[in-house]
C-alpha cells in the first residue's frame, strides 16, 4: 500500500509547507489523486519519491498561491494566526512545543521559494539532486537557495537562541 | 552573532515541528474513498481523447479514399487533435476540484460527487479503469501493474433465433407440441405462446428459452423433425450479440460502488452529530440504491447469457388453389372485341376535348327529338 506508506510524510511536508493542517491535508489528496490520475507515468524506484514530492510540492505551491491571490497576502506570511486553527483541539495545541511554535514562526518568515526545499532537504530528506526534480531547478539553484534559507534561519533570533542553548549544553 | 544552524540541527527542528502535527487516521482512507468514487466515473478525458483520434483516423480514411493520396491523410490528423486537447483540458478539471476534507464532514461529503448510474455501453475504457485501482493500491513498490478482471476469460453472447416451419394439414398444434417437449428435454421452457388464424391458414408460435449450450442442439433436433415427413423449414436464422464489454462493464461499476458504500459505512460509524449521521446516511442510500439498480441489469445479463431464446413459427401448408377458368377461342375473340371497342370510345372521348362531346350529345338529342315528333303526327293523322 504506497499510499499508506507515503501519506504520512507526505502530509507533514505539506504542514510544514502550509502550516495549515488542513489545507495539507486537502493538498495531499488532491496530489495523490493526481498521481494516481497520471499513474502511467510514475517512474519505477528511486526516482519515484521526487516525482511524488513534485507533485505534491506543486499542490502546495498552487494553494499557496491561490491564497496569495484570494487574501493579497502570500502564504507564507500567515503566520501564528494559523497555528489557532479551530479544527486544532486544545488538547493538540498544548501537544505542540514553544520550540515547533517557534520553527514554525521562522518558516513562515522564510518564501516559498526557501521554504520549500528547506523542507524537503531537512524533513523529507531528499537529496539536492532529488529537490532539483522535485521542483524543476537545477541542483546549483537548490544549493543556492538552500544556503539562502539557512542563512535567514540563522538570523531569526528564537532559533539563535535555540541554538545558543544547544551549543552551551554541549 | 550569526550562528549557523547545522544539518543535525535542522534535521531535528524540522522533525520535531513535523511532529506535532498528528497524522490523521481518516487521511489515507479519503484518499481511497476518492479513488472509488473517481473510478466509478467514467475517465471523460480519455473518452474524449480516444473519440478524437477515432475521428481524426475516420477523416484520415475518408480523405485517403476521396483523393487516393497517403499525404493528405497526414494532414488531416493534426487538425482534429486540438479538439482532443481542448477536451482534455475541460476533463481534468473534475479531479483537480475536489474539495477539503476535514473541515466539516457533512459539507465534505455534499461537495463529494456521486457517480450517476450509467448505462451499460459496450465501452471498455471504463472497464480497464476501474479494474486498474486495485492493481495500483496492492503493488508495495507503487509501480504500476495492470490486472485482467477474471470474468473476462469467458465471453458473455447472447444468443437468439427464429424458425419458421409449415406442415400438413391439421398438424400445426401436433407440431407445437413435440417443439415444446424437445425444449423441455433439453432443460428449457415455453416463455410466450401466440396462436392466430388467417382464413383457412392457421399459425401458432411459441418463444422458448434453453440453455445456451443446447441451444444449436434443439435448433437441430426441430429440423429434424419436421424434415422426417412432417413438413418443412420455411426460413430459420440464429444471431449471437457479445455483451462481454457490458457485463464487465457493470459488473466494475458494483465492485467499485460497493468499496464507496463501504468507505461511507465506516465514516457513518465515526460519524458524531446528527447532522453528520444524515448526512453520511443519505450518501450510503443514494450509493445503495445504483447498487441495487445494476444488479437488477446484471441478473438480467445472466439471464440473456445463460439461456438463449428460439421463436418458433408454425403454419399449415396452403389449400392448392381452383384451376383459373380458361376460355376457348372464340369466347377470346368477343372479349377481346369488348375490350377494344371500349378502349376506343373511351380513347375518343378522352381525345375529343369539350367541343365534339357537345356536338355529340347535341346530335344524339336531335335524333331523340325526330322520333319523337314523328310519333307525335302518327297519333295526330
Amino acid at each position: 500500500m504506497w499510499l499508506r506508506q507515503d501519506y504520512g510524510m507526505a502530509y507533514r511536508t505539506a504542514c510544514l509547507v502550509l502550516r495549515d493542517p488542513v489545507e495539507a491535508q486537502d493538498a495531499v489528496q488532491e496530489a495523490f489523486l493526481r498521481v494516481w490520475r497520471f499513474r502511467d507515468a510514475v517512474p519505477a524506484g528511486a526516482a519515484r519519491k521526487a516525482w511524488l514530492y513534485r507533485v505534491v510540492v506543486n499542490a502546495c505551491v498552487s494553494r499557496i498561491r491561490s491564497e496569495k491571490s484570494r487574501t493579497g497576502k502570500d502564504g507564507g506570511d500567515l503566520g501564528l494566526e494559523s497555528l489557532a486553527d479551530p479544527s486544532d483541539s486544545p488538547h493538540e495545541m498544548a501537544e505542540r512545543s514553544q520550540l515547533a511554535e517557534d520553527v514554525l514562526a521562522a518558516l513562515a518568515e522564510l518564501p516559498e521559494t526557501l521554504r520549500v526545499p528547506l523542507v524537503l532537504r531537512f524533513y523529507a530528506g531528499l537529496s539536492e539532486k532529488e529537490i532539483a526534480v522535485a521542483i524543476d531547478r537545477r541542483p546549483g539553484t537548490v544549493k543556492s537557495r538552500l544556503y539562502d534559507a539557512r542563512q535567514r534561519l540563522a538570523l531569526d533570533p528564537r532559533l539563535a537562541a535555540w541554538a545558543t542553548s544547544q551549543e552551551a549544553a554541549q | 552573532m550569526n550562528l549557523m544552524l547545522s544539518d543535525d540541527d535542522l534535521t531535528r527542528l524540522l522533525g520535531e515541528t513535523a511532529e506535532s502535527f498528528p497524522i490523521p487516521d481518516e487521511g489515507p482512507s479519503f484518499v481511497l474513498d476518492e479513488l472509488a468514487v473517481s473510478t466509478a466515473r467514467p475517465d471523460r478525458t480519455r473518452m474524449l481523447r480516444w473519440t478524437a483520434v477515432a475521428a481524426a483516423l475516420v477523416v484520415g480514411v475518408l480523405v485517403v479514399k476521396s483523393f487516393g493520396s497517403t499525404t493528405v491523410s497526414t494532414k488531416q490528423v493534426p487538425t482534429a487533435l486540438p479538439g482532443a486537447a481542448a477536451g482534455s483540458t475541460g476533463g481534468t478539471s473534475g479531479t483537480t476540484g475536489t474539495t477539503g476534507a476535514t473541515r466539516d464532514l457533512s459539507q465534505k461529503l455534499a461537495a463529494r460527487p456521486v457517480p450517476a448510474p450509467r448505462a451499460p455501453t459496450s465501452a471498455a475504457s471504463g472497464t480497464v479503469t476501474t479494474s486498474l485501482a486495485p492493481a495500483l493500491l496492492a503493488s508495495a513498490d507503487g509501480s504500476v501493474a495492470a490486472q485482467t478482471p477474471g470474468f473476462a476469460d469467458s465471453a458473455k453472447i447472447v444468443k437468439t433465433g427464429s424458425i419458421a416451419l409449415i406442415v400438413n394439414q391439421g398438424k400445426v398444434s401436433t407440431a407445437i407440441g413435440k417443439v415444446q417437449t424437445l425444449a423441455q428435454a433439453a432443460g428449457g421452457y415455453v416463455s410466450g405462446s401466440k396462436s392466430q388464424e388467417f382464413g383457412d391458414n392457421p399459425t401458432s408460435t411459441v418463444t422458448l428459452r434453453v440453455p445456451v449450450d443446447k441451444f444449436e442442439g434443439v435448433l437441430q433436433a426441430v429440423r429434424d423433425q419436421v424434415n422426417n415427413g412432417a413438413g418443412k423449414v420455411d426460413s430459420s436464422s440464429s444471431s449471437g450479440q457479445d455483451v462481454t464489454a457490458q457485463y464487465a462493464d457493470v459488473n466494475a461499476q458494483i465492485q467499485s460502488l460497493s468499496a464507496a458504500r463501504d468507505r461511507f459505512l465506516t465514516i457513518l460509524s465515526r460519524a458524531n452529530t446528527i447532522g453528520e449521521t444524515l448526512s453520511v446516511q443519505q450518501r450510503v442510500d443514494s450509493v445503495q440504491l445504483q447498487i441495487d439498480q445494476l444488479k437488477g441489469q446484471m441478473r438480467v445479463l445472466k439471464d440473456q447469457t445463460s439461456m438463449a431464446t428460439l421463436s418458433v413459427t408454425v403454419s399449415e401448408k396452403p389449400k392448392a388453389a381452383k384451376a383459373a377458368h380458361v376460355a376457348s377461342g372464340l369466347s377470346k375473340s368477343w372479349d377481346n372485341a369488348k375490350h377494344g371497342f371500349a378502349s376506343g370510345v373511351e380513347s375518343l372521348i378522352s381525345r375529343s376535348g369539350k367541343g365534339l362531346l357537345a356536338l355529340i350529345l347535341a346530335a344524339a338529342g336531335l335524333v331523340v327529338l325526330r322520333l319523337g315528333w314523328r310519333l307525335a303526327r302518327r297519333r295526330l293523322v
